[in-house]
């Protein structure tokens, strides 16, 4: 479980990305989180890994206090805690095995990883990752000869790799067109059914959110302005959200999102 | 005339048509090639650039070379081993310096997810310039008055000579390279050494492999005259063979080591060719 008790960030040039946050998620949840460029939502899923250190309140991980962590604990912390991007972030130069391994070196010595001294076990982990998302037969081509949606999958499956319990996902779809983004959001919704992996997600486009995510958190200037599930959101609450009516870019499929 | 002055060093303004007026960008171009021109004469003069003494030693260098020819073939066993020398000195030389560069350009780039000490990195990096600032020749000198004369301290001298150049080198690439598989490195819990070897450094491997061959093929050239500064190799009897005015060996090593150099640098061009 994770627990936000009025967790406020600050940065260092006095802008407040996060303001009193409270927030309850449990094991094995899909939420999406939305809002405005700026609102806040990057600051709030990196907080989670301490990718981001909160400037005050208190949040709990699994039992675990993220503030006090540091060095050796912070890094086996993290270790369970698997996360995505917008831009892949993948070595493009190496093969997408290699990539997917990457996730394993946190656990070998520095002699092994200098050397690229990969275990049989953790081979077959990472094989496995990749046939999860379903590009297995990609393993050995170089990562930068691949589309964006499949570079993302690759990226998934470096976090599937890590046996994450978590994944925090900011922005997966952004730069992929439609069809690829659906084949993602699919992925991600799959892994969190078969695996109970909790998922939250940054994501911009509203319609994609509603369609995969359980729940909505909407964040505007840092506070929470909307917190519960995807069934109960009407237009009424996404003009709170983003304080106008979406425009066509908070769209994947460029059309009104239909709500019941 | 004075319009054409002004026109060199001094802006346009351009009036439009509507009476808007813009000033054009000022224009160092001209300032500096004055300073430059100025430069090159006082130069010249401090060199003492007298165009006779040239047509007069000239005749000498013409009879030298002539001396050379044929060169002396037979003088190819005792060349053989100091020209090996040479070779060895700066291969070993530069390949310390490069293992020695590697980690420290990383602990000296300024990328600022590595979460390095501004002041401490600023220090260091000045600290290494320093070091870069005196030519092989004097470190060869040093090093051969601590070590003794021999090809040992000019190996020496060239790793203290190419380490810093390396490590400049290395992490001018280091700070652009994208640092999204780092942060995802570090977001699996992964040390920061771990990340960098898994995620940075195969960014800039073919770099790093190419600078490596760039410095030995500049160190083989310069490691041909350490010998006159007793850092052993080529040079100590080229040295020797000239006192000696033994023009047909010198001949024979000038071309062995125009030879040795020309191999190594297409050689080495080729090889970096492919990396980058
Ligand atoms: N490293 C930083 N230093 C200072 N301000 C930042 C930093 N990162 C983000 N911000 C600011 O914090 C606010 C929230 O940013 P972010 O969490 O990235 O929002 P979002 O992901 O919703 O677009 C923005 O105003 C942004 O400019
Ligand atoms: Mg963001």
């Amino acid at each position: 479980m994770i627990k936000f008790n009025n967790v406020s960030k600050t940065y260092p040039n006095g802008v407040q990305a996060l303001v009193d946050v409270n927030l309850e998620i449990e094991q094995g949840e899909f939420v999406a989180i939305i809002g405005l460029s700026g609102a806040g939502k990057s600051t709030l899923i990196r907080t989670v890994n301490k990718m981001i250190d909160i400037t005050s309140g208190q949040l709990v991980v699994n039992d675990i206090d993220v503030s006090e962590l540091e060095g050796k604990k912070l890094r086996k912390f993290r270790r369970k805690i698997g996360m995505v991007f917008q831009s892949f972030n993948l070595v493009n130069r190496t093969t997408v095995i290699k990539n997917v391994l990457a996730s394993r070196v946190a656990d070998m010595s520095l002699f092994k990883s200098i050397l690229g001294l990969y275990s049989r076990q953790d081979k077959i982990k990472a094989l496995e990752a990749l046939d999860k998302v379903g590009i297995l037969e990609k393993a050995y081509i170089r990562a930068d000869q691949l589309s964006g949606g499949q570079q993302q999958r690759v990226a998934l499956a470096r976090t599937l790799a890590q046996d994450p319990e978590i994944i925090l996902a900011d922005e997966p779809v952004a730069s992929l067109d439609p069809v690829m983004a659906a084949v993602v959001m699919e992925d991600f919704q799959r892994i969190n059914e078969e695996f109970n992996i909790t998922i939250i997600i940054n994501i911009h486009h509203v319609d994609l959110a509603l369609k995969y995510a359980q729940r909505i958190i909407g964040i505007q200037a840092g506070k929470i302005v909307y917190d519960g599930s995807v069934a109960n959101i009407d237009n009424d609450t996404l003009k709170k959200i983003y304080g106008r009516e979406l425009s066509e870019d908070e769209l994947m499929e460029k059309k009104n999102v239909k709500l019941d | 005339m004075l319009n054409l002055i002004k026109k060199i060093f001094l802006p346009d303004t351009f009036v439009l048509s509507n009476g808007k007026s813009i000033k054009e960008k000022f224009n160092w171009g001209p300032y500096i090639t004055i300073v430059v021109v100025i430069l090159v004469i006082i130069s010249a003069q401090i060199t003492n650039v007298d165009i006779n003494v040239w047509i007069k030693n000239g005749k000498n260098f013409v009879q030298m070379i002539d001396d050379m020819f044929p060169p002396n073939f037979d003088f190819f066993s005792v060349m053989f081993k100091p020209m090996v020398a040479t070779i060895m000195m700066s291969l070993l030389g530069t390949l310390i310096a490069a293992v020695l560069a590697l980690p420290v350009s990383f602990y000296l780039s300024s990328n600022p997810e590595f979460k390095l000490n501004k002041y401490l990195l600023t220090s260091n990096r000045t600290l290494l310039g320093l070091l870069r600032t005196l030519p092989v020749l004097v470190y060869a000198k040093l090093i051969a008055l601590i070590f003794g004369s021999g090809a040992f301290s000019g190996m020496i001298a060239i790793a203290i000579f190419t380490f810093p150049i390396c490590v400049k080198m290395m992490y001018e690439q280091i700070e652009t390279v994208d640092m999204g598989p780092y942060e995802a490195m570090i977001s699996t819990g992964a040390s920061r050494a771990r990340s960098i070897i898994c995620s940075v450094f195969p960014q800039v491997k073919g770099y790093y492999y190419s600078t490596v061959l760039y410095n030995f093929e500049m160190n083989v050239r310069s490691a041909a005259i350490l010998g006159y500064v007793g850092a052993g190799g080529i040079g100590v009897l080229i040295n020797t063979q000239l006192t000696w005015r033994a023009y047909s060996n010198t001949g024979l090593m000038l071309i062995v080591l125009v030879l040795t150099v020309i191999i190594i640098e297409s050689t080495s061009r080729y090889l970096r060719r492919k990396l980058v």
